[in-house]
């Protein structure tokens, strides 16, 4: 086509009839034709090249992306796989936390069993007594003395009914605290559960540490009723807020501080919609740089052996699951003050 | 300022049209020269030296002024600059870092104007195969003057035959050098910007391996081999006539990822055989991610024109000449446009026009800053004030 253009452009030279006017516009007009076709043959071709080029291209991609769809499929297998096998693992960690956390309890659940055990023992001792009476007053044949006896002895027995019953729900609740939680929320009287673990988680220590000595403090709040919650799930919550609370005060008295008074409140109070349980002590304190840490897993500042590292983190997370938050407030060196806040009205 | 643009074959065609322009009353002070590297560089040196002309030269992969292209010619912008308002510097990388050598050249600048202006060519394969870093040359002079800087300018070329580029001024020449026409911008306006329009396509790779310019893996799989599949041109590898850049080099760059900067383009200009690797026109670090780029639509001439329109009436500024550094691979991409572009450009500013067809460009991205760029066409207006 191009030749062709020449061979009208030298045509156009050659014309003698055409003025130098007439010759310019009509070589300049050749000239733009050339120009525009020699740009429409570059544009199709080009346009073919680049269809061609970007059809394989994409291909090519979509044949990339399809290996690498497969090869995160595979990635995915394994790490489901992983996923499952940390999650067995980790609840093999959270029973051995609660198993941990039995430990600490179990002195304490026995000094609990111990009074209602020494009652049955004592009125069993006494009826047992009251039996030979009664038998020797049947001989008599004094029956309104045997009527008598009988009653006291019908008394005791209520009694010892009443104290192994007590010890029953102890061994119970025991059980409860160490099985896996059913989830199952049901209305808990606050004050009782907190009261029920400052003493379990006191008298463990005592049990294990006989010079351990502190100061317990109760705030309950009258109004602060009952609520609807998992009482085993928020009773591990504050048995671990306790013991770390009984832990620190412990560490701060083997200073030796002067005049220095281990001091440990447990408060409750209801505010609007939520309740609130605080513990709080003048022990160690917790240093700024690792309070954003606490509630990590497998964070602890104990020494080896001495914590997991989970209980906080376990708490955090119960507390959540009951729709609240769990806070801390410490001033290193002066103590700190833990608040679980949990919504009465969560489901 | 005036300024005339000049064309030739030959060093004597050259002094045939500086004669006839000087013979017209026309005295230049500066010579902006753009010459393939078939040329006697050091005749047309002469000659301009013999006129007291200053030379601030690079070869180039085509060249063209308003109204002609070519290939294997020269390229001439000449300007009656006033002395004062420019000097011209030549550093040379020989035994120091790009960075130390553009650190250098700019406090060289600094010490002669407060407020220095680039016009920069540097070579870019010097003839025994070292590759200067254009990103490392816009950061180091940014570093020394300042991130407002103007900084305009192109790779030297060697018509595609990537043997080697050289820049040269009246008496010094180097293929491992760069040369800068500092300008004073106190008293000279410059406006400009680079406009690439290459789009990316597919998804982000990785190169897994590399060694300088050489890429040798990509996603853990061999370079030059993935390269050619992609491109549809596997009988590459065999065909002793393959025209690597012409054919998928200059028209499939890469765009290198940048944190919080645009993508940087990147090249392929050849391979190497033996070795399986990609040979890029600028360094490329392992573990850079990239992604593939297809060839502007052809509309992009009618954007660069238009944003130069644009420019010039939102600044209201007025030109007396004009340089344009357009990437090689927009001749390869755009063929007959990218001289259409080229003219375009000169139709805008309405002013004598000189450029050359680069290895790599610098200048101002729209509504960003100054950068290193390929696969652009990096244009800039001068006035003087």
């Amino acid at each position: 086509m191009n030749q062709q253009i020449q061979l009208i452009l030298d045509y156009f030279q050659q014309q003698e009839q055409l003025s130098a006017d007439e010759k310019n516009a009509l070589i300049k007009a050749l000239k733009k034709v050339k120009s525009d076709l020699e740009i429409a043959e570059f544009k199709l071709e080009r346009t073919e090249k680049v269809k061609r080029t970007t059809a394989i291209l994409l291909d090519e991609t979509i044949q990339e992306l399809e290996l690498k769809r497969k090869a995160v499929e595979e990635t995915n297998a394994a790490l489901q796989q992983s996923m499952e096998e940390l999650k067995a693992a980790q609840a093999q960690l959270i029973q051995s936390e609660k198993m941990a956390s039995l430990g600490e309890l179990t002195a304490g659940i026995a000094h609990e069993i111990q009074n209602p055990l020494n009652f049955v023992n004592n009125f069993s001792d006494v009826t047992l007594e009251l039996i030979g009476e009664m038998v020797e007053e049947v001989d008599k044949g004094n029956t309104e003395e045997v009527k008598a006896i009988a009653r006291d002895v019908q008394q005791n027995m209520e009694k010892i009914l009443h104290h192994g019953k007590r010890a029953g729900e102890i061994v119970k609740g025991m059980l409860q605290h160490s099985r896996t939680s059913s989830g199952q929320k049901e209305l808990t009287d606050i004050n009782a559960l907190a009261d029920e673990y400052l003493r379990l988680a006191y008298h463990g220590l005592r049990a294990k540490d006989k010079a351990f000595n502190a100061t317990l403090h109760t705030e309950y709040d009258e109004n602060a009723g009952k609520v609807n919650v998992i009482p085993q799930d928020i009773g591990r919550v504050i048995l671990n807020l306790i013991t770390n609370a009984f832990y620190t005060v412990n560490e701060r008295k083997r200073l030796k501080e002067e005049g220095y008074e281990p001091v440990v409140t447990v408060s409750t109070s209801r505010i609007s919609d939520h309740i609130e349980i605080k513990v709080k002590d003048n022990g160690m304190g917790i240093p700024k740089k690792v309070l954003d840490k606490i509630f990590q897993p497998f964070f602890t500042t104990k020494p080896t052996g001495h914590g997991t590292g989970l209980g906080l983190s376990l708490s955090y997370d119960i507390v959540k699951a009951h729709g609240g938050e769990l806070s801390v407030h410490s001033d290193h060196g002066e103590g700190t003050v833990f608040i679980v806040s949990i919504p009465t009205n969560h489901q | 300022m005036n300024a005339r643009s000049l064309k030739g074959n030959s060093p004597g065609e050259i002094n045939i049209a500086l004669e006839t322009c000087m013979a017209e009353g026309f005295s230049p002070t500066l010579a902006v020269v753009f010459i393939s590297v078939k040329q006697d560089r050091n005749a047309v040196c002469e000659l301009l030296t013999r006129h007291g002309i200053d030379v601030f030269g690079s070869t180039s992969s085509g060249e063209f002024t308003d109204g002609h292209e070519s290939t294997g010619e020269i390229a001439l912008l000449l300007l009656d600059i006033r002395k004062s308002n420019y000097c011209v510097l030549l550093e040379s990388f020989d035994g120091k870092t790009d960075e130390e050598a553009a650190a250098t050249l700019a406090k060289k600048a600094l010490r002669k104007f407060s407020k220095p202006a680039f016009i920069l060519c540097s070579s870019f394969f010097s003839v025994d195969g070292k590759v200067v870093n254009g990103e490392v040359l816009v950061r180091s002079i940014e570093s020394v003057v300042g991130p407002q800087v103007n900084l305009f300018g192109g790779m030297a070329g060697d018509d595609l035959s990537f043997t080697g580029s050289w820049v040269f001024t009246n008496d010094q020449a180097s293929d491992y050098g760069m040369v800068a026409l500092v300008l004073n911008e106190d008293k000279i306006d410059l406006q400009g910007m680079a406009i690439s329009g290459w789009k990316p396509l597919g998804v982000f790779m990785t190169v897994t391996k590399s060694e300088k310019n050489l890429i040798y893996t990509i996603d853990d799989k061999p370079a030059l081999e993935m390269y050619l599949r992609y491109l549809g041109e596997e009988r590459a590898g065999s065909d002793e006539q393959f025209d690597f850049f012409k054919t998928v080099g200059g028209h499939y760059p890469f765009q290198i990822e940048r944190e919080g900067r645009q993508a940087l383009m990147c090249t392929p200009i050849g391979y190497d055989k033996e070795k399986e690797a990609l040979v890029c026109e600028a360094d490329v670090p392992q573990g850079s991610r990239f992604r593939f780029s297809t060839p502007p639509d052809f509309d992009i001439i009618e954007t660069v024109i238009e944003k130069a329109g644009e420019l010039k009436s939102a600044t209201q500024a007025e030109a007396e000449a004009l340089l344009i550094f357009s990437c090689a691979g927009r001749l390869s991409a755009l063929g007959p446009l990218a001289t259409q572009e080229n003219d375009g450009l000169a139709d805008v500013w309405n002013v004598p026009m000189a450029g050359f067809f680069t290895y790599g460009e610098f200048g101002r991205a729209v509504n960003g800053k100054h950068e290193f760029h390929s696969t652009t066409c990096s244009w800039v207006a001068l006035k003087e004030k």
